[in-house]
């Protein structure tokens, strides 16, 4: 779950992925790559 | 609040927020990373309460650690990890109080929904995503993993949708973060903190978990 709030956090800084109709798969896209990003953190660095 | 008091609380906030979320994070990392990295002792039958070892170097310093199956450290000093988790949300809300409730960005331009409302909206939506949360997560739901999972992801999903309804489109993706820190430091202080307790009083009353 960390992984995705960074990108949240973070997000503040580019409007192209909250500044359009998309924006809610945009944010479903990045929390799956998110939680893709913690299991890679968890089991394998 | 004056404009110049506001911008150093942010800035002042800000550090302290990244700082203590760094350290949250990285040390749930390095205990993750602990627990995959363990090893059962070469001499099980003298350490009959060790699961694991692990040796590290870091700086000058070597460290052997080992994971107990009960806790038998009662008479020394134990260290909690817990503040780091509480000073990061309590950081983080009063940023969101700061930047988002006394100042511009919580409305889009345009709304005509009065301050006061978004703010109530933006702490309801903290509280609204904790009862999903627990929800989905501490009823029979929970249970079936892939279930929980689909679940949450489309509430997220939801809740961007909806936030950007009220909110304006960049504070309605910050509130997503602060929903999902709101969630894992109620994870450590209502759930994680009162099971190690109960562990801690299981062994003190002589027992093995």
């Amino acid at each position: 779950m960390s992984v995705p709030l960074i990108f949240t956090m973070i997000s503040n800084h580019f409007p192209f992925t909250y500044d359009t109709a998309l924006a809610p798969w945009i944010m479903g896209g990045f929390v799956l790559v998110g939680w893709a990003a913690a299991k890679l953190i968890r089991d394998v660095l | 609040m004056s404009d110049a008091l506001r911008e150093w609380l942010n800035l002042a906030l800000r550090w302290f927020h990244v700082i203590a979320g760094i350290m949250w994070i990285g040390q749930t990392y390095l205990f993750n990373w602990m627990e995959r990295t363990f090893t059962p002792p070469d001499n099980p039958e003298t350490k009959p309460n060790i699961s694991g070892e692990l040796w590290m170097v870091h700086g000058g310093g070597f460290y052997l650690v080992e994971k107990q199956k009960w806790p038998e450290i009662m008479p020394r000093a134990l260290h909690w990890f817990k503040y780091e988790a509480l000073f990061t949300w309590i950081s983080g809300f009063l940023l969101l109080a700061v930047v988002y409730w006394s100042s511009a960005p919580l409305l889009p331009y345009a709304s005509e929904l009065p301050r006061w409302e978004g703010i109530l909206l933006s702490a309801g939506s903290l509280v609204g995503a904790l009862a999903v949360y627990r929800l989905i997560w501490f009823t029979p739901i929970g249970d079936n993993l892939a279930l929980g999972a689909v679940l949450s992801w489309l509430a997220i999903v939801g809740s961007t949708w909806a936030l950007g309804k009220v909110f304006s489109d960049r504070s309605a993706f910050l509130h997503i973060g602060a929903m999902f820190g709101t969630i894992m430091v109620t994870n450590v202080w209502m759930t994680i903190l009162p099971n190690q307790r109960k562990m801690m009083a299981i062994t003190e009353a002589g027992g093995k978990p």
